[in-house]
């Protein structure tokens, strides 16, 4: 390249006709294909957005024809973000990303890395408004002046210089791009590595992390690593509330137990997750399993399932031998007293009997019945997720690409021209500023304002 | 506290009255080319930044917790970053028109937030899910974004205002520089110049500096709320409707920005293109909590 060659940003490969490999780059390398795949991720991403996303079964809920509805099934419109197509897309534009990266991204970068070219009156007149005459002086007096104001000045061959200022802004899109694709990395690791599961817990109870990982995670991916020998154990929950019915926070003991000692013990609450060996333990919901009871001075925990099966909608219910007859234990909500009624068989309504408030009992076929309270469950989500250092290493990137875009490259010509200096200058944003930047210092330099030819 | 809450409608009236009165200055100035009614108009909307900080300090104090929470909380957020973006724009900018538009942006934005239900509006005790310091700066860091584009998309209004009205019969539009002239040296006499085609250049050039502040912020306040999905939800990325308009918003601006470095789009194709950016923001903004039910439920509009 000559050293009064165009700016960078005129430069772009220009592939000989005919052969595959340039054509195949020229293709995938344009900048027209990334904007429209961009608007096309857009675009579908808006479907998922709109369509509610699930199983075929959550079409039911939209007002929409049969066509309609297989239609949308067809393109997988209720699973959009998984879909091959937009597997596909997504694919394509990170295809159109990388070469783009290789062809146009750090060729320019090189250019922009460089001083810029040589002062000529060429390069001098297409500055069309950033141009202003300089009385006599010494160049050592204008290197100075740009040098104070933070640019970095070179002298040129014709007696002049040449300065910029904002170099490294140039790094810009290369490290966005590069965050992208570390993202991209990372979200295919995850995909690979990834457990997620909910784990409901019973206070005492406890269950080991390779049951939870075989049994209960859903997602998993197929290269889920194996973890140790240790079991997560529940030893209290509780919640605190704003008032009667707000819950303001809710929380859980848990332990770590490896080989029957306790290893581990941490309090945690909705964002506050624990971490033990790779595998997050989050509190992510809370329920009623059941009641703590005692039947004739003997203390059961009863673990209850909803009460469709009686008939009682909704709430939990338990059947329950108490002497010689059958009985219904159904408590409404947590809040409620706990109601025994009488099964009389299937298909025939139950028989309320009592209502116990909690710390109260009653007498039923001769046996006292006494009802401690609810028990709570915490309901915990756990997962592991080794891509996450890899995504997280990608959001770094792309904050500091992105950041770093916001900043501009100033370049500054100063050219004898008729007994003085010519300045000009260009900038790639900012002009108002640059302007501005410029103005102060040509008067600092002895520049006149009645002087000036304006016009053009 | 009720006196705070007295004190907190007392500044938000004034915040109303000082960005309406800003609005009919700017407007007087265009009329009657009168430069003290900008300089006044100015010095408005600095009295409503200073009332928009004032009540949300205030209600941080009495509500207890950053009040980045409901919809009310966050349109008064917005609002405040719009004023300070605004005057951040004026001092080292130095636009001639731009409060024109700006002024009654904010005076609808301030009316939508005074007309919403108490259940929006009032402070309320947060829910487990938001009690994180996440809260402050994802929250903010999203408004800070809308504000940038809120910005932007002013600034795009007048360039496309003046190009319907007065370049495309001149046959400019801004893109060849600002029209060929030397740097002028006085009083910076080549911002708020005459020339149609400078003014273009120029709210291109505003319209382009407020989406690259508007699109890291946007980076930033999508990258902090994965990472506080993460801390809470235990997934960074789930597809949820709020999160998916953020990334198509944040996609809308890069293909503006990749439009104008790489194909030099400027002039009316890149102000339309911000246009859309900003139909996007809204959509992100106020439209999901329409169109869709997910994990980001608070700031619902229902």
């Amino acid at each position: 390249m000559s050293t009064n060659a165009p700016a960078a940003e005129e430069t772009r490969p220009a592939p000989a006709a005919g052969s595959f490999w340039p054509s195949f780059i020229r293709f995938w390398s344009s900048v027209k294909l990334g904007i429209a795949l961009i608007l096309a991720i857009a675009l579908a991403s808006v479907i998922g957005t709109v369509v509610p996303q699930g199983d075929a079964s959550v079409l039911d809920s939209l007002k929409v024809s049969e066509t309609t509805k297989h239609l949308l099934l067809a393109i997988g419109a209720n699973n959009v973000y998984y879909s091959g197509w937009f597997m596909t897309l997504l694919a394509l534009f990170f295809l159109n990303l990388w070469v783009a990266t290789q062809v146009m991204v750090i060729p320019r970068l090189k250019v922009g890395l460089r001083k810029p070219p040589e002062v000529t009156v060429a390069i001098q007149e297409k500055h069309h408004d950033n141009k202003v005459y300089l009385p006599a002086q010494p160049i050592e007096a204008i290197a100075r002046a740009f040098k104070k104001a933070g640019y970095r000045v070179y002298p040129a061959r014709n007696g002049g210089i040449v300065a910029h200022k904002g170099r490294w802004s140039r790094f810009a899109p290369l490290a966005t791009h590069i965050g992208l694709f570390t993202i991209l990395i990372g979200g295919i690791l995850s995909g690979l590595t990834v457990f997620k599961a909910q784990v409901p817990l019973f206070p005492g109870e406890s269950i080991p992390v390779r049951q939870i990982v075989d049994q209960l995670a859903q997602p998993r991916g197929i290269l889920t690593p194996r973890h140790g020998d240790w079991s997560v154990r529940l030893d209290r929950f509780w919640m605190d509330y704003y008032d009667e019915k707000t819950v303001k926070q809710f929380y859980s003991d848990l332990s770590i137990v490896d080989h029957g000692r306790v290893v581990a013990h941490k309090r945690i609450w909705v964002n506050e997750p624990f971490i033990y060996d790779g595998v997050w333990f989050y509190q992510a919901f809370w329920g009623v399993g059941g009641v703590n009871l005692a039947i004739g001075g003997q203390p059961r925990r009863i673990e209850m399932q909803n009460g469709e099966p009686f008939g009682l909608n909704g709430s939990l219910s338990k059947l329950v031998s108490v002497g010689k007859g059958q009985y219904i234990l159904y408590l409404p909500s947590e809040r409620q007293p706990l109601m025994v009624m009488r099964f009389n068989g299937g298909g025939m309504r139950p028989e309320p009997v009592a209502a116990i408030a909690p710390g109260g009992s009653t007498t039923v076929e001769g046996q006292t019945i006494a009802y401690q309270g609810p028990v709570f469950y915490s309901g915990l989500q756990s997962k592991a997720d080794p891509g996450i250092p890899v995504v997280y290493t990608g959001f770094f990137i792309v904050m500091l690409g992105t950041a770093l875009a916001f900043f501009g490259l100033r370049q500054v010509w100063v050219g004898p021209r008729e007994g003085g200096y010519l300045l000009s200058g260009k900038a790639n944003r900012g002009h108002a500023v640059f302007q501005r930047e410029l103005a102060r210092l040509a008067i600092q330099l002895g520049a006149n304002p009645h002087e000036q030819p304006h016009g053009a | 506290m009720n006196n705070l809450t007295a004190l907190e409608q007392t500044f938000i009236q004034i915040l109303f009255w000082s960005v309406l009165a800003s609005s009919a200055l700017f407007l007087v100035e265009l009329a009657g080319r009168q430069a003290w009614a900008r300089v006044v108009g100015v010095v408005g909307m600095g009295v409503g930044l200073v009332c928009a900080s004032a009540s949300m300090v205030i209600r941080y104090i009495y509500a207890g917790y950053p009040p980045l929470s409901n919809l009310f909380e966050s349109l008064m957020f917005l609002i405040f970053g719009m004023l300070l973006l605004y005057q951040i724009v004026q001092l080292t900018l130095k636009p001639r028109i731009f409060g024109l538009v700006v002024a009654p942006l904010v005076t609808l934005l301030i009316g939508f937030a005074s007309i919403l239900p108490a259940r929006l509006k009032n402070a309320h005790p947060l829910m487990p899910a938001l009690q994180s310091y996440w809260l402050k700066i994802h929250v903010s860091l999203m408004l800070l974004s809308y504000s940038a584009f809120m910005l932007a998309f002013a600034a795009a209004i007048i360039y496309l205002a003046l190009y319907y009205t007065k370049g495309r019969r001149e046959g400019q539009d801004g893109q060849g520089g600002t029209g060929g002239g030397m740097l002028a040296l006085e009083g910076g006499a080549t911002l708020g110049g005459t020339k149609i085609a400078t003014q273009l250049a120029f709210c291109d050039d505003m319209t382009y500096r407020l989406i690259l502040v508007g699109f890291p912020i946007l980076a930033f306040g999508i990258i902090t709320g994965g990472v506080w999905a993460n801390h809470a939800w235990g997934t960074y990325w789930s597809w949820d409707p709020k999160e998916t308009w953020a990334l198509i918003t944040w996609l809308v601006y890069a293909g503006y920005l990749h439009a104008r470095l790489v194909r030099d789009w400027r002039g009316p194709k890149a102000a339309w293109m911000a246009m859309m950016g900003f139909v996007s923001v809204l959509v992100t903004y106020l439209g999901v909590n329409y169109l869709a039910q997910g994990l980001h439920t608070y700031g619902s509009l229902l």
